[in-house]
């Protein structure tokens, strides 16, 4: 088997490899902020009096499938195109599925659960060309170590390094194979109403990808049972106008367990409306920290809650407690999020990460 | 080779890699498996295209989840609710960790991970056990597996009796009569299997429990009989046996003292079956046969042998004893209270006291009705030991019964027969041709009783006996088979010459105390041990590939008399 980077020498393009092969980057980072978002909007049907309540508990749970995406991604080459140098990007992307079964027995879904290489190369080396090199990459590759190269632009954004660009890219290729994994579950008629997916982080994709996702009428409708579980968020965010302004760490530390908030939109004209909360799943006492132990839940808006000015309160109530069903087992003392991390998808994620290529097996396919 | 139903596959890690001895594998949730089981594993192979498979044995079994402590589990259900019903069963699975036992082409790399692990067929773990091709195989048990197999397992014959090896110790707790009957399966398979090279003596201690041994065991079932059929016997009592009792003076009784109900006795009698052995002073202090003159003063100390002598004055007096000139029992005790007497003529090497302490112990230690005088009759049905013995062929079985007899009176008949045997062995009585008596395999039960461990400098003679015939007994076709509730209690070279072990269950304290004999054990072998059900035995032999196996044995066939 070549290496890539002798390939890329080959065919005539000037390679350093990058002394430093940073692996210090973040293995599973939340994606999308809420800060991308500078306009919430309270978004509930009918207004939640005092913006919270607590969440009747129900002892089943319609949560079926767990879904986690991660991505491990290096500067690998600084290569030499037209007579500048840029960075070159390597890294896996992959997807796992976990379905539980009605004893709460958990296993994973493989036909669900992909891995890919990608190599992400600036756009200075234009489509053609890219795809011929990624053909004579593969020639020389085993079947389950292909590349597919994505090119990224190295010049959108001026001062920020290409190769976060290149990493940047990365990232998305992995949101895309989330969302792809999302639409295959949706035509494969394996999400329904009482066979509901849980996607770890946010639902925050920008609105061209679920655009590009295609999805019929009828598709579009299944995406009220996908749910985004995110363990992080900002607390200094505000939400609310005027004089009922306020931050959402002081909204949230006000929670006591089993208490939700209010449901709040970032985006509420837009074509894929969602709406989002937050619940505490840990009691208080118990956690070191007021904003520990609380999860954020996001659902996309159904038609008919759009047209009612928010999200039903019904639905919240019982997404949320769903969640809540969700809180035992734990990974306590194994994952330092394990307050606000539900145990499906701690293993989903556990699952993807062993699926991996060790650091050192994926620099061998490269030096 | 076929496939058979994969059960789990291995896991080799950093911390706990696989070994050419060890391995680890996951199993899968729906499989059932349980310690000694043995699995088939995938291997590589020498030419690197096809496949071997190793064999191992499952020593340990371990379930282990993701949790990181048992304070993520009591978090895990609401920090401490009791009542809180997790919706995610926590991940977790079975890992066995196992010993290989050898490969289909004596690999001996260690195996790869995720190689599949199958269950192994009857023939397979008859040949990973190392009992496949055995020369003489004598049925000693069979094993369950988990997967529902009964596979027969054999000993050796060349290292269960000799030449090979030889000597058998079985230990185990009282109550649960595994020990004796385990002993007497293994006695009845010699017979069957070695009727033309096997004569066995064995001694009833308890009861009348070995009284009838020869009769067959009316109440056994249906399934206790086709226990028999899995180890290749038929459920049929031990035959050809002569029963040798103690002498009493009790003519309603046929002159003996036994605890042998009135039934069995007459039966044994009307066959012709039953001897009354005794002793008269001739064949005591020496004279008849051989060289017995020395074989004698041996039976003497054997009276005494429970009694400390650090000066050795018993022994001289033993040693004067042979100039006594005296032909009854009365006659003895007579002389040997004239020595008591002060204004001895002669020497004066031994004290008067001594004599005196003598005299005691000959007067009281000789008062049983089995010292006795040799009586012109027949209805007396006596028998000198060594007349016996002469009697004795392969295929036939002695019992010896000592248990109506006070504790020295039992060392002296068993040390007696062990000597005889010896001795005979070695051709030192004219009477007795070695070659007409076969390998001699002798049983006693409570071994403790004569081969203690050494708690002095100097071993008792009965156990110096004893050493002697496990030390030398293998090249001279003397087998010994001892039963004993602790092995912590048997001397230490006894035990060592041993080429097979049966361990009974026992209790946690024998085996977890610094015993050396369980020290090897693992912690669920040691589990095991004390855990075994009646009719199971840990097995430990020459030819084995593994250090224990667990086998059940099939309930006696023949009668069984309650005491």
């Amino acid at each position: 088997m070549k290496r890539l980077i002798s390939i890329l020498r080959e065919n005539n393009i000037e390679c350093l490899p990058n002394e430093r092969f940073t692996l210090d980057v973040e293995m599973f980072p939340e994606n999308g902020e809420e800060y991308l978002f500078p306009k919430q909007v309270l978004f509930e049907s009918p207004k939640l009096q005092g913006g919270k309540k607590w969440v009747p508990e129900i002892p089943v749970s319609m949560f079926r499938y767990f879904l986690d995406g991660s991505q491990r991604s290096y500067r690998v080459i600084d290569a030499s195109f037209k007579s500048r140098y840029l960075p070159i990007c390597a890294g896996q992307v992959g997807v796992a599925v976990l379905e539980r079964g009605d004893s709460g027995h958990i296993v994973p879904r493989r036909d669900l659960t992909r891995i890919e290489n990608i190599l992400a190369m600036p756009d200075i080396l234009e489509e053609d060309n890219a795809k011929d090199l990624e053909r004579k990459i593969n020639n020389e590759m085993p079947a389950n170590k292909h590349f597919r190269i994505v090119r990224y632009n190295y010049q959108s954004k001026e001062d920020k390094d290409p190769a976060d660009l290149g990493r940047a890219m990365i990232i998305h290729e992995m949101q895309i194979l989330e969302l792809k994994t999302i639409r295959e579950m949706i035509s494969n008629y394996v999400i329904q109403d009482e066979r509901m997916l849980v996607k770890d982080g946010s639902l925050q994709y920008r609105d061209t990808k679920i655009k590009d996702l295609n999805l019929s009428k009828d598709d579009l409708v299944q995406l009220r049972n996908v749910i985004g579980l995110a363990k992080t968020f900002k607390p200094n965010m505000t939400l609310g106008q005027g004089r009922g302004r306020q931050d959402l760490g002081n909204l949230t530390k006000g929670l006591d367990w089993k208490e939700r908030t209010t449901v709040i939109s970032p985006n509420k004209d837009e074509v894929t409306t969602h709406g989002w909360w937050y619940l505490r799943l840990r009691p208080r006492d118990k956690v070191y920290s007021p904003l520990q132990g609380i999860v954020k839940i996001e659902v996309f808006a159904s038609a008919e809650e759009k047209d009612n000015d928010g999200i039903t309160e019904a639905r919240a109530d019982t997404v949320s407690s769903y969640v809540l069903q969700e809180r035992n087992v734990t990974p306590y003392n194994a994952d330092t999020r394990w307050a606000s991390h539900i145990y499906p998808i701690y293993l989903a994620e556990t699952y993807l990460r062993s699926s991996f290529l060790s650091h050192e097996r994926f620099k061998s396919l490269i030096f | 080779m076929p496939e058979n139903q994969c059960i789990g596959k291995v896991t080799a890690t950093e911390s706990k890699p696989t070994t050419c001895t060890g391995v680890y594998f996951w199993l899968s949730p729906d499989v059932i498996i349980r310690p000694f089981d043995i699995v088939r594993i995938e291997h590589i192979c020498g030419n690197g295209n096809d496949k071997s498979y190793s064999y191992a044995i499952v020593r340990e079994l371990s379930y282990i989840t993701d949790s990181a402590g048992h304070l993520a589990n009591f978090v895990s259900s609401d920090f401490g609710d009791i009542s809180a019903r997790p919706m995610n069963e926590r991940l977790g699975t079975t890992i066995a960790e196992a010993d290989v036992l050898g490969n289909s082409q004596n690999i001996e790399m260690p195996i790869r991970d995720g190689a599949r692990v199958e269950w192994a067929g009857p023939e397979e773990i008859r040949s990973a056990l190392g009992v496949e091709k055995l020369q003489k195989p004598i049925p000693c048990g069979y094993i369950q597996t988990s997967n529902k197999e009964e596979i027969r397992i054999d000993f050796e014959a060349r290292y269960l009796v000799g030449p090979e090896a030889a000597h058998m110790n079985i230990s185990g707790i009282s109550g649960l009569a595994s020990k004796t009957s385990y002993a007497m399966f293994l006695l009845s398979a010699l017979q069957q299997r070695m009727k033309d090279e096997v004569s066995i003596i064995l001694f009833n201690v308890k009861g009348p429990d070995l009284l009838a041994i020869d009769q067959q065991n009316t109440q056994m079932t249906a399934r206790q009989k086709s226990e028999w059929q899995k180890c290749a016997l038929e459920p049929t009592p031990l035959t050809n046996v002569t029963y040798l009792y103690p002498y009493a003076k009790r003519p309603d009784r046929h002159f003996t003292s036994t605890h042998a109900p009135k039934d069995v006795l007459d039966a044994q009698v009307k066959q012709n079956r039953a001897f009354n052995y005794y002793y008269d002073v001739d064949t005591f202090k020496g004279g008849e046969e051989g060289n017995e003159t020395d074989v004698g003063r041996d039976k003497m100390s054997l009276l005494f042998s429970d009694i400390d002598d650090p000066q050795s004055t018993m022994e001289s007096c033993i040693q004067e004893l042979g100039e006594i000139q005296a032909e009854t029992w009365d006659k003895l005790r007579e002389e040997v209270h004239a020595k008591t007497e002060k204004g001895q003529p002669g020497r004066k090497e031994i004290s008067v006291q001594s004599w005196r302490k003598f005299s005691r112990l000959i007067r009281t230690r000789t008062n049983h009705d089995i010292f006795s005088a040799r009586y012109v009759g027949e209805d007396r049905r006596q028998k000198l030991i060594i007349e016996s013995i002469k009697d004795l062929r392969p295929g036939n079985i002695l019992v010896v019964d000592i248990a109506p007899l006070p504790d020295y009176l039992q060392c002296l008949v068993f040390g007696d027969v062990i000597r005889t045997v010896f001795d005979a062995r070695l051709d030192l009585y004219e009477s007795i041709k070695r070659e007409n008596l076969g390998r001699v395999v002798i049983f006693a039960d409570e071994l403790n009783k004569y081969a203690p461990v050494t708690t002095g400098s100097r071993d008792r003679t009965l156990t110096r006996w004893l050493l002697e015939v496990t030390e030398r007994g293998r090249s001279l076709g003397i087998v010994l088979f001892g039963a004993e509730q602790f092995r912590s209690g048997i001397h230490k070279r006894v035990l060592g010459n041993c080429s097979t072990d049966i361990y009974g269950r026992t209790n946690p304290v024998e085996v977890f105390s610094n015993s050396a004999d369980y020290k090897l054990f693992s912690q669920s072998n040691k589990a095991t041990v004390t855990r075994l059900n009646q009719g199971q035995m840990l097995l430990q032999h020459s030819v084995f590939n593994t250090a224990l196996i667990k086998v059940r044995f099939p309930f006696p066939a023949y009668r069984q008399l309650q005491g």
